[in-house]
């Protein structure tokens, strides 16, 4: 099969055709699975090792879900993206009529024609089971809309692609952000935190919209150095997005992968053996499957979409077939479920560490709280006790205008200490700093929750910047509007919110050097 | 306005250029100021027609920096830079901004402003009385696009417009640079020299 995974287009087309006639008699896959020709390469949502460089077992393991008649339907998933092709025959049953919108045109044609990512993403949720064609999606019964704001990305239709449809939207899937790889911190429009906070406070009468977020592919911009984490992106960090990281096939993080304090959970994509991921792309040769010999020979379909773009839309079609189970949960009881029955992958990586939760979560700034479980998610979800009421606490905030001192490893530290929060088990921490210095890539900072067990969140390390302004790209110190920028971390998660908490900025490298000037907290939790 | 204000943020970033240190504007987003640097030499375009665009691009030598379907940004020549926004403006474009002094962002005005109105406000009269005219309703809530040319004229009208005690918030609709998830392929050798965060630890 590895073989064939490398072969010319005709040498595949040849083989597929042998594979779905042998997978007819069932010799291969088992009962319906078999209608969908190139399921068998889909190892992340069955991996047998099929293709080289895998490892049995590194799925979601999804298709106990399917058995027991779980695929998402009438979940309805909306793709903020560049366009789907809803015309695509493995995804045309599962538009849902209407909902889509084109932001160039005005038009319910979410504008798939020259834009071949979302068609991507929206087969990784969606694609269409027992037709006889192609591939089949996580989710492969849901409903699909799609926004192509990308095509159009003013602050307008940035806030619109949020809260479009919220009264019946289940999952927003997100595969975009600013500019990878620049190492730069940047800061999402309070309107788009307001749209989004608003989709996931009303949407649904109340029980919310699940936002999920690719946590990006810029961790290594040059090789050698981590460059960027998922920390310095607005939108990935913010309190009510669940960020998505990626591992190959082996279950190891993708090296693009970033990671982060704020990235919940993890899902295949590709990673070190090379094999991506199976979907649908634009019919005929405008997608992804364009003029590599190496792809597949039916155009319409690619295996060599990856990324954090490919990881997120896996999570969003398991969270439709967790709302399936109880359409009733909010997305705030959709994202503990996650979060509790991940599974530890590459439990020998020794950047696992667990916090301080009653029931101990294990943490990862790579893996978050773990690879996703399709089956494991839909079994809590079934006897799920929902979270109570949502409580948010902000204490004052400190201004300690510290000097930091430079190239030194000890730094400067502030604490915080709460008590009355009303929290016992917190949900997520934003973090607000505020250092004058004119380069923040010199800068390490790391939130402690010093309380019982010491849970500590990295916010940032020393790293170099690129300016993204120039091409080619040149290091450049990293600034930030302002001074003052916004973090996220889910580390805490099931920890209680009274108790102490611990800021420390260090100036890592001799240069310029800053103040510690201001930093606040807001807990969210119950 | 316009002119007056693009040329002095166009004589300030060619100041800039000097003083390597970029001229900025600022602007509120609800109760939040934000502040964004300009990058000289660097023009937005949003004619709705590609092949405008590229006429305009064509006109002053300027290479494409990115291409998208309802936007071109443009790297144009510094000794034609001052004369994009002088000579017989061209009312599709814009300057470009970076959300830090170096390696942010970017962004740029499209135009239109995003208004969010306070509760019981007759959006309709307000629209009438104001001389102003909605491109849409945003969302279902009191939050609507007024219509402006591209270019700073956006900015200035945001800032006028967020004085008016009917207006809880107003904000210029930004163009930002976002993008898919687009990766680098995975390799051996790049995972091999990944560093964890632990292993980065001083």
């Amino acid at each position: 099969m590895a073989s064939f995974a490398k072969g010319t287009g005709s040498g595949t087309g040849k083989y597929l055709l042998l594979l779905a006639a042998v997978a007819g008699c069932g010799n291969i896959v088992s009962g319906f699975r078999s209608s969908d020709p190139l399921f068998a390469f889909q190892w992340h949502l069955q991996n047998t090792a099929q293709l080289t460089g895998g490892v049995a077992g590194e799925d979601i393991n999804v298709v106990p879900v399917w058995d027991a008649g779980n695929k998402g339907e009438s979940i309805l998933v909306a793709i903020v993206d560049d366009g789907t092709e809803f015309s695509h025959p493995d995804l045309r049953q599962n538009a849902a009529s209407g909902l889509s919108y084109n932001y160039l045109t005005g038009s319910t044609d979410p504008g798939g024609t020259s834009a071949s990512h979302g068609t991507c993403v929206a087969g990784i949720i969606g694609a269409r089971d027992i037709n006889g064609i192609g591939i089949r999606g996580v989710a492969p019964r849901s409903s699909l809309a799609a926004y192509n704001m990308l095509q159009n990305s003013t602050l307008a239709n940035v806030v619109d692609a949020m809260g479009r449809n919220s009264s019946v939207v289940h999952v927003s899937n997100n595969s975009w952000g600013p500019t990878d790889a620049t190492g730069a911190f940047t800061a999402p429009d309070t309107s788009w935190e307001t749209a989004v906070t608003s989709a996931v406070t009303t949407g649904r009468s109340g029980k919310g919209t699940s936002f999920f977020w690719a946590a990006g592919n810029g961790a290594l911009s040059d090789s050698a150095t981590l460059t960027d984490t998922s920390n310095y992106d607005g939108y990935a960090n913010y309190w009510a997005v669940t960020t998505v990281a990626a591992m190959g096939d082996d279950g190891i993080v993708a090296s693009y992968s970033e990671p982060g304090a704020n990235v919940w959970i993890t899902a295949p994509s590709e990673g070190t053996s090379g094999n991506a991921i199976y979907t649908t792309d634009l019919e005929g040769s405008l997608g992804f499957n364009s003029s590599l010999s190496t792809d597949l020979s039916d155009r319409a379909y690619t295996k060599i979409f990856n990324g954090t773009s490919a990881a997120a839309p896996v999570v969003s079609g398991v969270a439709a077939l967790i709302y399936k189970v109880n359409s009733a949960l909010s997305w705030r009881d959709v994202r503990a479920i996650l979060a509790r029955s991940a599974r530890k992958n590459d439990p020998t990586n020794t950047g696992w560490a667990t916090n301080g939760a009653t029931t101990p979560y294990n943490i990862s700034y790579d893996y978050g709280f773990g690879a996703v479980d399709a089956s494991a998610a839909t079994a809590l979800a079934a006897v799920w006790t929902p979270l109570g009421a949502l409580v948010e606490h902000a204490p004052a905030s400190r201004s300690p205008g510290l000097a930091i001192p430079d190239n030194n490893a000890v730094g400067q530290s502030d604490t915080i200490t709460i008590a009355g929060s009303g929290i016992t088990s917190l949900e997520y921490v934003a973090v607000t700093v505020g250092v004058t210095h004119a380069d923040w890539g010199d800068l390490d900072i790391a939130l402690l929750r010093t309380s019982g067990v010491t849970t500590e969140s990295r916010l940032a390390i020393p790293h170099s910047c690129y300016d993204s302004a120039s091409l080619p790209q040149s290091t450049t110190a990293c600034t930030v509007g302002g001074g003052t920028f916004r973090f996220g971390t889910a580390r805490h998660l099931g920890e209680a919110g009274d108790g102490t908490w611990q800021l420390t900025v260090k100036d890592r490298r001799t240069g310029t050097t800053g103040t510690f000037a201001t930093w606040g907290l807001k807990l969210y939790g119950n | 306005m316009g002119t007056k204000g693009i040329f002095g943020v166009v004589g300030f970033g060619l100041a800039a250029l000097l003083f390597a240190e970029p001229a900025s504007v600022e602007w509120k987003d609800g109760e939040r100021a934000y502040k964004a640097y300009l990058v000289p030499g660097l023009v937005a375009h949003f004619h709705p027609q590609r092949t405008e665009r590229s006429r305009f691009g064509k006109n002053l030598a300027a290479k494409t920096e990115i291409e998208l379907p309802a936007a071109t940004i443009f790297s144009v020549p510094s000794a034609k830079y001052r004369q994009v926004f002088s000579s017989a403006p061209d009312r599709f474009q814009s300057p470009v901004f970076s959300d830090a002094p170096r390696g942010g962002n970017l962004r740029s005005l499209p135009g239109g402003v995003l208004l969010t109105f306070s509760e019981g406000t007759d959006v309709g009269k307000w629209a009438e009385l104001n001389q102003r005219k909605f491109v849409r309703q945003i969302g279902k809530g009191p939050t609507w696009l007024v219509e402006t040319p591209p270019g700073l004229t956006g900015l200035e009208t945001a800032r006028a417009l967020g004085e008016d005690p009917a207006v809880l918030s107003s904000t210029p609709n930004w163009w930002i640079h976002l993008e898919p998830r687009k990766a680098p392929p995975s390799s051996a050798e790049a995972a091999r020299l990944r560093r964890s965060w632990n292993s980065s630890k001083p």
